[in-house]
């Protein structure tokens, strides 16, 4: 299967600073892949790079294009939503949609239009008379109705209540996903989208840290609820991370054997917000 | 170049600045208009006096059938014309550098630059049709505005004349026709294209700065120019040169002056295009190519400028 982006040893510095270091991802079609790590680990340097937004050392194709030279070619076919707040103030709902269909060829404006239907934004609103909920609704419209083969989402729920961010991302998989798009969202809410990525990588420092299907990671992973007896025993086997809180210990291990897992304590698949922290705390368990 | 997408990236900088580029012209005629119909109205109309006014007006009338036989009408419409074109370019051109200023630095500035990057326009694309919306279209809206007013009046002008024909016996209607009045407003349109072409190293300028400045670009447009002027005027003091060359040359370029104008006049029959032909000699192929490379500097700024 060919990959719709492929990052090759990408590397970006900002003066002395280096942002990202060697990134290499490949992501194909059907993918829903969550690019997590904490602030300042160079997620969005990282789709700014696959953009075209930023230039960077290294190799990256999305789609056959070059991000830098073929800029325009690639947006044809890639979305973006970086931000909900980045519609400007001055633009009005029916502008938006008559601007996108003169620019985009791939835009369909009644699409666009059915979604906004079910929303309360008419068409004579601006943006700066919207809630920063409805907004988002106005950007998600404009960017459904593009028949994109790759939408990227930076931090695309940030601000944003919970019912409008579970609003926005089923609006996501029902009206844009399916096998043949790929989508790549970064988010601080990992708890919130897990149920839809089908892959993540989680970034530390300008490097891809893990790369995997979320089903290979629940079962690469498991969470140990151990007695305070059995702490010792289970130290041997060093696990990822462990936090104590009344009278037990929970512990992450990586590619242990279950049945001596099982010996220690209650076995149970850890969430990728568990496998994420203990990722992240590696250096300092 | 894809002339829809540069429609709909003009139409887009039209919606932008739709209030500026709507009610400044608006309110400009509406002063032309408003201002004598109110004079009008606070001093009250005079019946013995427009009596005597048209009277008046007949004893002219001879003098007026001489004059519509010359070319001196011609002239006096063009002069008239101007007169009334020249408010509207003057407030257009503060408009105008308002948008340059603005038009990079807004999009920045409420961080809507990355959904706009994150369209298939081109960079190429957006710079042009922002040159194209402030060196044009915005002068293009004054003129018709100013053209409106002048439709206006000429319609009133018409008005007086069947008033005076039938109730008076007084005809103008060879002054009218003598006026020239479409090829009048015809050369005060050509010189559109000369003015943008010549103040186009300004326009540049100004882009430059808007893409430049992360803050006040308005500061940045105007104090490099005050430092290089006033360093200029310390070293030429200094090291006792004739002249500042820097400040000579912008002074000579952006200035018009009636020397200008008497180079280019050939005879008073053709002072309705002198006009055309000094915006024309004020030219100068140098200053294009500074333009050219200011503005590919700002190109090059909206590529690889970090906006996050």
């Amino acid at each position: 299967m060919s990959s719709l982006i492929s990052v090759s040893g990408v590397s970006k510095s900002y003066g002395s600073k280096k942002v990202l270091s060697g990134v290499n991802l490949s992501l194909h079609a059907g993918q829903i892949v969550g690019l997590v790590g904490p602030n300042g680990a160079g997620k969005t340097t990282c789709l700014q790079a696959i953009l075209g937004l930023t230039d960077f050392d290294g190799d990256i194709s999305v789609l056959g294009h070059h991000p830098r030279k073929d800029r325009v070619k690639m947006l044809n076919d890639v979305a973006y939503i970086s931000d909900v707040a980045i519609l400007p103030k001055w633009l009005k709902v029916s502008q938006a949609l008559s601007y996108m269909k003169d620019i985009h060829p791939n835009f369909d404006i009644e699409k666009a239009q059915e979604f906004l239907a079910k929303t309360n934004i008419e068409a004579n609103d601006k943006v700066k008379a919207l809630s920063k909920g409805m907004v988002a609704q106005l950007h998600l419209a404009l960017i459904l109705a593009i028949d994109a083969k790759v939408l990227i989402l930076d931090e695309p729920t940030l601000g944003l209540d919970i019912l409008t961010r579970r609003q926005f991302y089923s609006h996501l998989l029902e009206d844009f996903y399916n096998e043949e798009k790929c989508i790549v969202v970064t988010t601080h809410q990992i708890e919130e989208i897990e149920h839809i990525l089908t892959d993540v990588a989680f970034i530390q420092q300008g490097k891809i840290v893990l790369a995997q299907s979320t089903d290979d990671i629940k079962e690469r992973f498991n969470l140990v609820a151990v007695s305070n007896e059995q702490v010792p025993q289970a130290d041997e086997l060093q696990p990822l991370f462990k936090n104590s809180m009344m009278g037990l210990t929970t512990m992450l291990f990586d590619n242990q054997d279950k049945e001596m897992l099982q010996s220690l304590g209650k076995v149970t698949v850890p969430s990728l917000a568990d496998v994420f922290v203990g990722i992240m705390n590696k250096e300092t368990c | 170049m894809n002339t829809s997408i540069m429609k709909a990236s003009i139409r887009k900088e039209l919606w932008e600045f739709n209030g500026m580029l709507k009610w400044v012209p608006i309110t400009l005629a509406g002063v032309f208009i408003f201002i004598p119909l109110l004079t009008l109205i606070l001093n009250g109309i005079d019946t013995q006096a427009v009596l005597a006014e048209l009277k008046g007006i007949a004893a002219e009338v001879a003098k007026l059938t001489e004059l519509q036989q010359s070319d001196r009408m011609s002239e006096i419409f063009f002069v008239s014309a101007m007169a009334l074109f020249t408010p509207f370019i003057a407030i257009g051109f503060i408009v105008q550098v308002y948008y340059f200023v603005t038009c990079l630095f807004d999009e920045r500035r409420d961080q809507s630059v990355m959904f706009w990057r994150s369209l298939p326009v081109s960079d190429e694309m957006t710079i042009a049709s922002k040159l194209l919306t402030g060196a044009i279209v915005i002068p293009v809206i004054f003129f018709a505005a100013a053209t409106a007013l002048m439709v206006l009046m000429v319609g009133l002008a018409i008005v007086a004349c069947v008033v005076l024909s039938v109730g008076f016996d007084i005809s103008l209607w060879g002054m009218i026709a003598s006026a020239n009045i479409l090829s009048g407003v015809g050369y005060i349109w050509l010189t559109l294209v000369p003015i943008a072409i010549w103040l186009l190293p300004l326009y540049s300028w100004l882009m430059l700065a808007s893409i430049y400045a992360n803050k006040a670009p308005f500061l940045w447009a105007v104090l490099p120019i005050v430092a290089l002027l006033v360093i200029e005027a310390i070293v030429v003091h200094y090291l006792h040169l004739s002249q500042p060359f820097f400040g000579h040359f912008l002074m000579d370029y952006f200035s018009i002056t009636p020397d200008n104008l008497a180079e280019v006049s050939i005879g008073q029959e053709k002072s309705r295009s002198a006009a055309l032909l000094m915006l024309i000699s004020q030219i100068d192929y140098r200053t294009v190519l500074v333009s050219v490379g200011l503005l590919c500097t700002t190109y090059w700024f909206r590529v690889n400028k970090q906006e996050s």
